[in-house]
């Protein structure tokens, strides 16, 4: 029950893109369609998770002093790995369109702020459920302003179209203000929610 | 001393342990990119010029932003050249293909390999509704214009004008090459117009 707790925990009460408000560089870039979005935001978890549970199984042996260093070359290590792995079994189209910032989960501050306020002070599996929580928070995030972006900018969703006249199609809201305006409206309706509810976070 | 000695040898050791976990994946992996890589290019060569089964690299003095020409053959003899070009988009290089008919230069089609436009504006350049133009070209100049309908027009990407330029200019660049290249040889003496 404890890791279903920690799940949740990042998936709504500290999701990160809604509530925590971090890693908006990716968001802004990759969200201008759901299947970016959703390959990112896997992505990203899959390395926060094998990062997390590695850390919090070294959490012993890593002298303080050499911390940070330590956790950038376990990072940068999985994200190489992930990268490696999706350039072989990925549709290459993917790969284009994702560019650096597969690279750029090594600095990504959700992998960094969890590795050092969470898994390097948890055991193992309540570490790995705190990052896969995180990390399908993020996805999450990701989706819900891609699947918007990609609908009123492209007229689709996951690549399907749905409005196919070229004219009602906002431009706007493929290119970086679009996701600004996004992540607004979505974050306004989730404490409008959360307040009609009395929920006492706000 | 010893507090130093510590931490450096235990970043050495995680190092040494990522850097050999790194070696396995990419062992593993090598082949796999590869034969990815190589599949799309042979994808896209038989997609442009239907048929071709032996391309042959020939030697050329890169020009412009022409970086190889292929000659293809199928079995019946020659069928047309392919051209590879990196014109400069809106951010970076465009690598792209340009097939054409080695009757009388007509470009067979035109595919976008690599690039890093704009998504949604000048990364739209993939999508077959904008490549298809070219099919069948060979009036040049081609010019880009908002709603094309003439021989010599290409219709703009909404938002993405420097992109379609760059395209347009390296079809361009490839029918210019084939009216200069051997004329002699050609069966009926070329056909520009």
């Amino acid at each position: 029950m404890k890791y279903a707790k920690l799940i949740r925990n990042g998936i709504i009460h500290e999701n990160p893109v809604f509530v925590q408000l971090v890693a908006l560089c990716p968001l802004l870039a990759v969200t201008t369609s759901a299947v970016n979005a959703v390959t990112l935001g896997l992505s990203t978890t899959a390395v926060l998770v094998c990062a997390c549970v590695v850390v919090s199984l070294l959490r012993k042996l890593i002298p303080n002093e050499i911390r940070i260093a330590a956790f950038v070359l376990i990072v940068a290590g999985f994200v190489t790995i992930v990268q490696l792995l999706m350039e072989a079994y990925l549709p290459p189209s993917i790969n284009e369109m994702l560019g650096i910032f597969i690279p750029l989960i090594v600095v990504n501050c959700i992998v960094f702020s969890r590795l050092e306020s969470f898994a390097s002070k948890n055991t193992v599996l309540p570490s790995a459920a705190d990052a896969l929580g995180m990390g399908l928070g993020f996805t999450l995030g990701l989706l819900i302003v891609g699947v918007i972006r990609e609908f009123l900018g492209s007229g689709s969703v996951f690549g399907f179209e749905l409005l196919t006249d070229p004219s009602s199609h906002m431009l706007i809201m493929i290119l970086a203000p679009g996701a600004f305006f996004t992540l607004g409206t979505v974050i306004m309706v989730k404490n409008y929610i959360g307040t009609r509810r009395g929920g006492s976070r706000r | 001393m010893k507090h130093m000695i510590k931490p450096a040898l235990a970043l050495f050791a995680a190092a040494a342990v990522m850097t050999a976990l790194l070696g396995l994946v990419h062992a593993l992996t090598l082949e796999p990119i590869e034969n990815q890589l190589k599949r799309t290019r042979e994808r896209i060569k038989q997609e442009i010029l239907t048929g071709a089964d032996v391309f042959e690299e020939l030697v050329v003095e890169p020009s412009g932003s022409i970086v190889r020409v292929y000659e293809a053959f199928n079995g019946d003899g020659p069928v047309g050249y392919l051209l590879e070009l990196s014109p400069a988009g809106y951010s970076g290089q465009i690598d792209l293909m340009v097939g054409l008919s080695s009757v009388d230069g007509t470009v067979a089609g035109m595919r976008v390999l690599k690039h890093s436009e704009t998504p949604g504006l000048g990364a739209l350049a993939v999508k077959e509704s904008f490549y298809r133009q070219f099919d069948g070209r060979k009036l040049i100049p081609l010019r880009v214009v908002k709603g094309a309908s003439g021989e010599d027009e290409i219709d703009a990407i909404t938002g993405a004008t420097v992109t379609t330029q760059a395209i347009a200019g390296a079809v361009n660049e490839a029918v210019e090459w084939y009216g200069g290249y051997h004329p002699e040889t050609r069966p009926n003496g070329g056909g520009r117009d």
